[in-house]
């Protein structure tokens, strides 16, 4: 299954790779100041900068001119041979060097395309990973970006391998068997930190248990790994009361996994990544308690990944509402004080403000139109006021699910909410934007035996239903106050996410639309319809001083929510780039 | 897609109650398994909810209602023919017949029968002949067997290292 490298290619890499010690390196150096004045036409890494921000000063295309907005170029991308699930999801975002672009597709593998003529997206290498492309494989096939380190670009595999590849040649680098437990594999993009990399392990669903690992950025050996359930006697493993249940060992396959890119505080050197569901999502009794470290913000020493604190938005639970999305980190003054804070659209429909040094609770405010899982959140502990720590199964406003129960509609939906579409803030306005899904759905508990669950087989315990019409919304937070200063309504479910300039919003819907929105009332300025799907987010770069927007399109999947003319959708996936001449 | 508890329980009695008005007779269900397990696993879809063992949950879509257990099913072959052909109503369970609910011949309504958020989902249309080789497939090979088998894998897929049976190998 790994493609095997002979020591000829590996001595011919390492005189490619120094050949091309003259090319631009992307240092640890030049990745702390991603957001500096001399990055600006740069996107050195997934979420631009540390801070997640994914905020871009350019301000060429702006809210005078963004209604001009035309097509620069497009590039058709491979990738769409299925898995057992069917052709995967484009959701990455393209990195840009210095009119350089590397973008993934569904499988991960990596593509250097040169954007500097501004005219044409022209391929110079596809990185060949080796990853077996099995149809039957019951793997969901989405990548959600590449990390630039050195002289190499990094992907992290469906197959749980990391793999480098030489930005100059496009040949292997170095190739490691991260993963190696039935079911691990990886979706989100490493993090380039320091020498490290930090890869989350994300397939929590496959009953399988969550990791962050740190590996050395020219080796790949592992320095470092976290595990996101603790195993007995650990601190949190309190929270996992497997013996209840018959069951001891419930916690080896309770989930919490990391399928989208943390951030980093360099001032602190702390990384703050989501976490995903417990395992199963639909059934509380087969894993009873907190399920520490689920559903939470958790901040880790970089250099060790020991855990510094963790923030556990929605304890015990069961609507899969995980937070596996993106942790802002911004400098900001609430209540005349000036604070150091990490912002989150929780995918339960809560927009979370947290002291970044100490996890403790803020502030939040409910930004999804319709919620009636919790009454609120308490305003001390940022718990929701249902939660009863005494309890071991919680029980939420609308009624617990359980084994013989009758099933619960609640809102926002199990996938949200913002899920793991990016969000993105304005450090200049303190406004911040999420996009994501409207509506609610049912859930309902099956149990499963303890001894039919198997890593590497998708374990729900339940199952769910939408209960109404699924739409989108992009909706603007002032996080100094935590009102909501603006919301766009759209037809579908956002699952693309927002990128935001100086005074324009961007994002894609699932119906192929691309749309630029006014940052401060959300209004729309333009959209164009290209007939892919958008499940990934927008990006912006500029080459010789020209600002240019690209994105990936690719199916729709399983993902029209009900809506018709979404499932007649056809397969493509493409990068569009769009300028202003 | 609305389901409700009270309509999937209401619909359900139809479908177990209701008289066979038309439809695949006895004579007429004799079809090939081999033929049926390639629509089982390509043309019908039906490896999305209900997994490529039929047991609901093994190799079922992340995002996929979870479909029955056809393992453990008491469908005879006209019931389960009806099934695949009509769905049943009020679940995730579509139909295969692109004619159904436009009569009676399914559980004796039409598409005007229900409401709108209530209304029997459309599915990959399955011609006659391999909604019987479906039926045949399931009965030869799925009905009444207990675990997936790393054997029964490999022969589903027709290939002995078929990443879907990974999981049964280390086991």
């Amino acid at each position: 299954m790994k493609m095997k490298y002979s020591y000829a290619v590996l001595a011919a890499m390492t005189a490619a790779g120094m050949a091309s010690a003259g090319f631009a390196q992307v240092t640890s150096e030049r990745l702390l100041a991603a957001s500096s004045e001399e990055e600006a036409g740069n996107w050195l890494m997934v979420h631009r900068n540390y801070d997640s921000n994914r905020f871009s000063p350019l301000n060429d295309i702006n809210a005078e001119n963004a209604s001009d907005m035309d097509l620069a170029f497009a590039v058709p991308i491979g990738g769409l041979e299925p898995s057992g699930f069917g052709a995967g999801y484009m959701e990455g975002t393209p990195l840009v060097d210095n009119g350089m672009m590397y973008i993934s597709d569904p499988w991960g593998t990596p593509y250097k395309i040169d954007v500097s003529s501004g005219t044409k997206g022209q391929i110079l290498w596809v990185c060949d990973t080796g990853l077996e492309k099995d149809p039957t494989a019951g793997v969901l096939l989405a990548n959600r970006g590449l990390a630039l380190h050195g002289d190499n670009v990094v992907t992290a595999l469906n197959d749980g391998r990391v793999v480098a590849c030489n930005t100059e040649t496009g040949e292997v680098a170095w190739d490691k068997q991260l993963a190696t437990e039935p079911g691990e594999g990886f979706t989100a993009a490493p993090l380039a930190v320091g020498d490290n990399l930090l890869i989350g392990q994300s397939y929590g669903d496959w009953a399988t248990r969550g990791w962050l690992a740190a590996v050395d950025g020219e080796t790949g050996e592992e320095v470092w790994r976290f595990f996101t359930v603790p195993e007995p006697g650990q601190p949190g493993s309190e929270t996992w009361l497997c013996e209840e249940t018959g069951n001891p060992d419930c916690w080896k396959t309770g989930g919490a996994a990391l399928w989208v890119t943390g951030s980093y505080d360099p001032e602190t050197n702390t990384t703050f990544w989501g976490t995903g569901n417990p395992v199963p999502m639909f059934d509380p009794e087969f894993r009873p308690g907190d399920n520490l470290y689920s559903n939470s913000t958790i901040a880790l020493d970089a250099d060790t990944g020991e855990l510094k604190w963790h923030f556990q938005y929605t304890p015990g639970d069961y609507m899969d509402y995980d937070e596996v999305g993106i942790q802002l980190l911004m400098d900001t003054t609430v209540d005349g004080e000036e604070r150091k804070v990490l912002s989150h659209f929780g995918r339960n429909g809560i927009f979370y403000t947290l002291d970044r040094n100490s996890g403790a609770y803020i502030q939040s405010a409910q930004y999804v139109t319709e919620l009636n899982w919790t009454e609120g959140v308490d305003p001390k502990t940022g718990m929701p006021v249902e939660y009863d720590p005494s309890k071991s199964l919680q029980t939420y406003a609308q009624g617990v699910i359980s084994r013989g129960s009758d099933n619960v509609d609640t809102c926002p939906h199990i996938t949200g909410g913002v899920n793991y579409y990016p969000t993105a803030y304005n450090p200049n306005t303190g406004i911040a934007y999420g996009a994501g899904q409207e509506g609610c759905s049912e859930i309902g508990t099956q149990e499963m035996a303890a001894d039919d669950v198997l890593p590497g087989v998708i374990f729900l315990g339940g199952t769910y239903a939408s209960s109404n019409e699924q739409t989108g919304s992009i909706t603007a937070m002032d996080v100094s106050t935590s009102e909501q200063v603006a919301k766009q309504n759209m037809p579908y479910p956002n699952h693309s996410g927002v990128l935001v300039t100086p005074e324009v919003v961007f994002s894609g819907s699932l119906d192929g639309t691309l749309g630029a929105y006014d940052a401060t009332t959300l209004e729309p300025l333009w959209s164009v319809n290209t007939g892919t799907s958008f499940r990934s987010p927008p990006m912006t770069y500029a080459v010789d001083g020209k600002q240019y927007v690209a994105i990936l399109g690719g199916p729709v999947g399983g993902n029209a929510n009900g809506h018709a003319e979404l499932e007649v959708m056809q397969q493509a996936n493409m990068l569009w780039v769009f300028t202003v001449n | 897609m609305h389901v409700t508890r009270l309509a999937a329980t209401m619909l359900l009695s139809i479908a177990l109650t209701a008289p066979l008005t038309k439809g695949l007779q006895a004579e007429e269900l004799l079809g090939d398994p081999d033929r049926g397990k390639y629509v089982f696993r390509s043309a019908g879809d039906c490896m999305r909810c209900h997994g490529w063992p039929a047991d609901g949950r093994t190799g079922v879509h992340l995002r996929a209602p979870p479909g029955s257990n056809l393992r453990d099913s008491a469908l005879d072959a006209e019931a389960l023919a009806e099934v695949v052909r009509c769905g049943r109503p009020g679940t995730a369970m579509p139909y295969h017949d692109r004619q159904a609910y436009k009569d009676e011949a399914c559980y004796g309504m039409t598409m005007s029968d229900f409401d709108e958020d209530d209304r029997p989902i459309q599915g990959k249309s399955i011609r006659d002949e391999d909604i019987a080789n479906v039926v045949a497939y399931l009965q030869a090979h799925v009905i009444g067997r207990g675990k997936p088998t790393l054997e029964e894998c490999g022969e589903f897929f027709d290939d002995p290292e078929a990443g879907a049976c990974d999981f049964l190998r280390q086991r």
